[in-house]
């Protein structure tokens, strides 16, 4: 079970999203045979080289200002991506961004993922008046207006990034509570749940480890899904000025200080525009082939 | 002391809207250890509530009996704790439908280290934690104690290339293979006692025959009791030690299988055994019962066979008695009460495969039986 099976982006993907390692065959196989599956690997692989080693890769310092080469468009001097309105680096901050894009992304979903499943995950398998008591919250939660939550989180604790993610959790519980309530239903009147009361596993045990790695498949999917809603939500509050500091370059930010320009200088919003769509194309897609590879009963294939 | 000593067992699931239904009324039921026990019924006969009540996970039904003992204890009056712990430990289940009852996203193999690691004696946490990481992230290990004894089950069971096998996942396997699946992780908590709902209805004949010959062989090798379910008298025959027979949530006959075979006491266990059709003569026609069993809700007073017993007398709305045939050999019938009911001479109607009437198995002459049968409930 030690063999490495895949490379730093298969790797990154083992721990985020608690993938058993022999399904990487698996989806060694699915990406080799469908071309939007690689494409989307590729992306995702890019986006996460680039926030991680964003220190070590970017050519300038994503802050340092040269008033000389203002709003200098790509390829017209050092800088490959052009330079923005105070002549820093596009290319340097869009990776320095990427990483606050990946963290909100992660951090945020992660925190909705166990909150949500968990209920979910006891409101399918206990149902009754549990079942009541937890989905009226969480219809509460989803009636709740996420930017609302956003500007009171500002409003209250200042800008930061982790009010950002705790926005953006709050908004996404629901969605992980339906989807695993929805797949608990029918699970739990499966014969193999009864077979484990059999073998005197308790609740808790069967809810975990026989329910929920049926019920996984969905979920992936929707993780990667929201992961990339997530990191358009952290793009929207901070092109509202109500994401994280001013100053901190995430693309959100740059398409917002580039909008004023776009007449000049279309590059300073266009780039982050381009690089938000193929970033979420690329995890949606990438999310298709996760749940081909951990899907054991299903015969691969595209949706 | 029988391993398992139940008596009197009522099993009712109440319904919302309408009255409750005692789908169990009036069973008593005796495995003893290492022995195979058949309990024979037909569809709806409370066979399999029977079976689930031993493993105390009938939730939304009421259970009562007078003695619901397992070594001399009563499940009953078990905590919830001590329960888990006779479940898989001490009393194994072997499912029907195998394809279902296998987890589909494990490995048989990991589902069966699961099951050695709760129950068997094996040094390996089961704790919650640890059986997160186990289904998540790293898997059994291949060298651990559980697994390697998960593989050397399999290979008890009779499967070749047990260690291939084991890193399978259930769809890849045959319908055999998945049975012996079962009957290896029921064997993982080591029980004494495994109950088996119905393991070969699923399977083909050959496989069938070669499940049985296992089940047998686990008997005696594992020195383990089965209660093993079926509606198929000619399994019985060839499997089992001892036979009880159930209609329509009552307990019909009990006794040793050759008793039962060879001299049935009661009417409903008669006409079971002329039904099989090994049993009917060569140019004859197959006999049925005629009729239905009753639901539950709309059971006759009494006997449950009273409408369609060719024997039937007015004793029969009264509460079954209990008439020991031989040491060993019961049947709940009015027919033996004393002083009672219709002379034996009735009895050609439903008699068995004592070979009286078996050359004279046609509709007419099954009617003009019935007919007599009913002169003398009228007189």
């Amino acid at each position: 079970m030690s063999t490495d099976y895949g490379g730093h982006g298969s790797d990154e993907a083992t721990r985020v999203f608690g993938i058993r390692v022999d399904r990487f065959e698996r989806l060694h196989e699915t990406v080799t045979s469908d071309y939007k599956a690689a494409f989307g690997l590729t992306v995702v692989v890019a986006f996460v080289l680039a926030a991680i080693f964003a220190p070590e890769l970017a050519p300038y310092d994503p802050m340092a200002q040269e008033y000389a080469i203002m709003q200098s468009p790509s390829l017209s001097s050092a800088h490959p991506l052009g330079t923005d309105s105070f002549g820093r680096d596009l290319l340097s901050r869009m990776m320095h961004g990427a990483r606050i894009s990946l963290a909100v992304g992660l951090a945020a979903v992660a925190i909705a993922a166990v909150v949500g499943v968990g209920l979910g995950l006891a409101a399918g398998y206990y149902g009754g008046w549990i079942d009541d008591a937890l989905m009226r919250f969480v219809d509460v939660l989803w009636a709740f207006p996420w930017l609302l939550v956003a500007i009171m989180l500002v409003a209250i604790f200042g800008q930061g990034v982790w009010n950002v993610i705790a926005a953006i959790a709050f908004a996404y519980i629901d969605d992980f509570a339906r989807i695993a309530r929805s797949e608990v239903l029918s699970i739990r009147e499966e014969e193999f749940v009864l077979a484990a009361k059999n073998i005197g596993l308790g609740d808790r045990e069967i809810m975990l480890e026989e329910v929920l790695p049926n019920a996984v498949a969905p979920l992936i999917v929707q993780f990667t899904v929201l992961v990339a809603r997530a990191m358009l939500a952290e793009s929207t509050l901070s092109f509202l000025g109500i994401g994280v500091k001013p100053t901190t370059p995430t693309w959100g930010a740059l398409l917002g200080q580039g909008r004023s320009l776009i007449g000049q200088a279309w590059w300073i919003s266009i780039i982050p525009g381009i690089a938000i769509v193929v970033t979420v194309l690329g995890i949606n897609l990438f999310g298709d082939a996760l749940r081909d590879a951990f899907d054991v009963r299903g015969e691969g294939g595209t949706p | 002391m029988s391993l398992l000593d139940v008596e009197e067992l009522a099993v009712t699931f109440p319904v919302e809207d309408g009255p409750d239904v005692p789908a169990v009324d009036g069973v008593d039921l005796q495995v003893e250890a290492g022995e195979i026990h058949g309990l024979v019924g037909e569809s709806g006969s409370g066979k399999s509530v029977t079976a689930r009540s031993i493993m105390r996970l009938l939730d939304d039904a009421e259970v009562s009996a007078n003695r619901f003992d397992y070594r001399g204890e009563d499940l009953y009056a078990k905590s919830e704790a001590e329960m888990r712990r006779i479940r898989g430990d001490e009393i194994g289940m072997v499912f029907q439908d195998a394809l279902s009852a296998l987890n589909p996203v494990m490995t048989v193999g990991e589902q069966i280290a699961e099951v050695v690691r709760h129950h068997g004696d094996v040094d390996e946490s089961a704790g919650l934690l640890s059986e997160l990481r186990r289904k998540y992230v790293t898997g059994t290990s291949k060298t651990a104690p559980s697994w390697r004894r998960a593989v050397d089950l399999l290979e008890t069971v009779g499967i070749p290339d047990p260690e291939a096998v084991a890193t399978s996942y259930p769809h890849q396997l045959s319908g055999g293979q998945r049975q012996r699946v079962m009957i290896a992780s029921a064997l993982g908590g080591d029980p004494s006692l495994i109950v088996a709902d119905e393991p070969t209805t699923a399977l083909d004949v050959t496989v069938e025959a070669s499940i049985l010959d296992e089940l047998q062989r686990l008997c005696d090798e594992f020195d383990v009791a089965i209660l093993l379910i079926t509606h198929d008298l000619g399994v019985v025959a060839e499997t089992c030690d001892s036979v009880t027979v159930m209609y329509s949530g009552s307990v019909m006959e009990h006794g040793r299988t050759d008793q039962l075979f060879e001299h049935p006491a009661h009417p409903y266990t008669k006409g079971l055994l002329r039904s099989i059709p090994e049993q009917a003569p060569a140019d004859g026609e197959l006999t049925t019962i005629p009729g239905s069993a009753p639901e539950p809700a709309d059971r006759p007073a009494g006997c449950p066979f009273r409408d369609r017993c060719p024997a039937a007398f007015d004793a029969c709305s009264e509460p079954l008695p209990e008439h020991a045939v031989e040491a060993g050999h019961t049947a709940r019938c009015h027919l033996y009460t004393e002083g009672e009911g219709p002379s034996e001479v009735a009895w050609d109607g439903v008699a068995g495969v004592e070979g009286e009437t078996n050359g004279a198995v046609d509709d007419a002459d099954a009617t003009a039986d019935r007919t007599t049968a009913t002169e003398v409930t009228d007189g």
